[in-house]
């Protein structure tokens, strides 16, 4: 279902909405990077283009998360769990990408141990995406199976389509129900209104023509563990975790306890695999190198993540290629390894040639 | 919702000193309820874990014919299991399992089993020898290889006793050359050597072995000698894990999750993974 909805008329949906529910979206503090954090108002949020540096996945998978706290008795432990205590919650302004990238956390969080505190914050964030009119120089969704409005993860997409008036996609029944709860605010969508979004859709996917190679390396993957490609791919990578940590779908994490004496947490933390401690056992160390942990990066994204769940586990924001204070660009490397792959490819044709 | 990161309560039932760095732990659960509905096969493993210094995993050196408690064999290495070392009987610890898959067991029925460990890689050994053990009738011949670097470092000895006295299976020990003391009144040397003074049939047999790489590398060579086909060698991995889960993200090799598809694999599974453990 398609609506048209005025900035001025979604401010005031979200004024009413913020009563009991927390709203979250991409604002802009002065003088800073935007972030996405809880709003009070909604002229708060960020319209403007680019997305922020921090993508919105400590919003379900924190950073540092409480699973249950302890205390410990002469003899006895006492356990306290911890509640769904969290407020429904509206996600506003969010990219498509990083919507999309939600879904896919959804099938490692999901399945048959569900992390029942993901999926808590799942179910109760609404989330509102806004289409991006204008993206930017690293992005490369469209080499993902996304686009800049794709729909994936939102309950409802918006597009900027100017004079302060949004194209509303209902996408979901949640959805459905919040037009109907809120019917009187939309408009049925003018010939114009559809044409301008037509216009700024085509206008964004010219910003993205160029296709990387993506998903296409696969097959080199399956086959190439031990290339002696990797060792060069990446010798600059000096394992700090930015792109881990940056990236909306990397999800690896570390269980730890914090406690003084008697009383404590045990907590689920970010974790990276760029990091050499995340795979040391006393004895044993399976990626002692650096370029191995980063073969990790990209065969769990492009490789493992897509034999276990069918499909990649990037969205194409470009984070890991803005923020890498080595300027390692995840592109280079799939091209590197796509030239590869061709010419592997071309030494096998010549082969059977002969 | 249940919270799969929660553990149950485990009361610690007893300790024994296996060697010097190695304690065996009887858990008994603290709710008695949850204990009569627990069960577990052969191989699986559990995420133990110290309140305030965090979790380690250890496979369930126990038997699951055994009901009413389990058992872990932790060598004391690093933190948790230092601290775990420094408990005593009625303490109380955590465990979250049994995650993984388990030993083929049905598919074992009528075999004879070669079972070859090295130091504490019995520990997952014991469990499945303990199974067939306590339903003997169902295998063909069993034979059990145990070695260590020195008497000191054999664990279980007190089962290594009643094995040897067992006239329903062939129970050799052996230590490192080096490694006997005076008294010592098995084999003396390298397990991969000793093996070869087995009388095995590779053509009815499963061989399951656990231990250190370096004898690993060796027994493989060895069972393939002597006819071994990969299908019929079986062991269990280590990796460093967190959730057990497949949800953390470090125990794969190549794309599997020795947590989730594993840790029992049998070697022409294992032949397919990268070389990257």
């Amino acid at each position: 279902m398609y609506k048209v909805i005025e900035r001025k008329k979604l401010n005031k949906i979200i004024c009413h909405l913020m009563k009991d529910h927390l709203v979250i979206a991409p604002i802009k503090p002065k003088g800073k990077e935007k972030t996405i954090q809880d709003i009070t108002d909604p002229e708060q949020i960020d319209w403007g283009k680019g997305n922020s540096p921090i993508s919105p996945k400590h919003l379900f998978f924190p950073q540092s998360e409480v699973l249950f706290s302890f205390t410990r008795k002469k003899n006895d432990v006492i356990i306290k769990g911890i509640g769904n205590h969290n407020k429904s919650r509206i996600l506003i302004g969010i990219r498509s990408c990083d919507a999309a990238a939600m879904t896919l956390m959804d099938n490692v969080f999901g399945g048959d141990y569900k992390d029942h505190l993901f999926l808590a914050f799942r179910k109760k964030t609404f989330v509102i995406s806004l289409a991006c009119n204008e993206p930017e120089d690293l992005c490369f969704c469209t080499s993902v199976d996304l686009s800049p409005f794709s729909e994936k993860g939102s309950d409802i997409l918006l597009c900027d389509i100017g004079d302060g008036k949004f194209f509303a996609h209902i996408i979901t029944e949640a959805a459905e129900e919040f037009y109907l709860q809120f019917k009187d605010k939309f408009l049925e969508p003018t010939q114009n209104d559809i044409q301008e979004r037509e216009r700024r859709c085509e206008r964004a996917l010219g910003k993205l023509t160029q296709y990387f190679p993506v998903k296409d390396i696969k097959a080199w993957l399956d086959n190439n563990f031990d290339s002696p490609l990797w060792k060069i791919l990446a010798p600059e990578c000096i394992g700090c975790g930015t792109c881990t940590f940056l990236c909306p779908t990397c999800h690896c994490f570390d269980i730890v306890d914090e406690s003084q004496a008697y009383m404590g947490e045990r907590r689920k933390n970010w974790d990276s695999c760029a990091f050499e401690h995340f795979t040391q056992m006393q004895a044993h160390q399976p990626r002692p190198f650096q370029w191995q942990r980063f073969r990790q990066r990209i065969m769990h994204k492009l490789k493992y993540f897509v034999d276990r769940f069918s499909e990649v586990a990037c969205v194409g924001c470009g984070r890991c290629r803005a923020k890498c204070p080595v300027n390692i660009d995840i592109i280079d490397v799939i091209r590197r390894i796509e030239q590869e792959n061709r010419s592997d490819d071309s030494v096998h044709k010549e082969r059977l040639a002969l | 919702m249940n919270n799969i990161y929660q553990p149950y309560k485990m009361k610690i039932v007893s300790v024994k000193d296996e060697t010097q760095d190695v304690k065996t732990f009887r858990l008994a659960f603290d709710d008695p309820v949850i204990g009569e509905g627990f069960s577990f096969r052969a191989g699986q493993f559990g995420e133990f874990s110290v309140f305030g210094e965090g979790e380690a995993t250890f496979c369930i050196s126990s038997s699951p014919t055994r009901r009413g408690y389990i058992e872990c064999s932790v060598k004391s290495i690093g933190k948790v299991t230092e601290e775990l070392h420094k408990m005593s009987v009625g303490d109380i610890i955590g465990f979250r399992g049994p995650y993984g898959n388990f030993f083929p067991i049905e598919k074992m029925y009528k075999r004879d089993l070669i079972f070859i460990g090295g130091g504490i890689g019995l520990a997952p050994l014991r469990s499945l020898i303990w199974n067939c053990l306590d339903e003997r009738e169902k295998y063909g011949a069993i034979t059990i290889l145990y070695g260590a670097r020195s008497v000191a470092d054999l664990v279980y000895k007190d089962e290594l006793a009643e094995w040897e006295r067992r006239e329903d299976i062939t129970f050799i020990k052996t230590v490192d050359p080096g490694g006997e003391t005076e008294d010592w009144d098995g084999s003396v040397g390298f397990v991969p050597t000793v093996m070869r003074e087995l009388d095995l049939r590779p053509e009815t047999s499963y061989s399951i072995v656990c231990g250190p790489p370096i004898m690993i590398k060796f027994v493989i060579q060895g069972l393939n000698f002597m006819g071994f086909s990969p299908e019929q060698i079986i062991t269990t991995l280590e990796m460093k894990m967190k959730c057990g889960l497949g949800k953390c993200g470090r125990c794969n090799i190549g794309n599997k999750y020795v947590c989730k598809d594993g840790p029992v694999f049998n070697f022409a599974q294992i032949e397919q993974f990268p070389k990257e453990f």
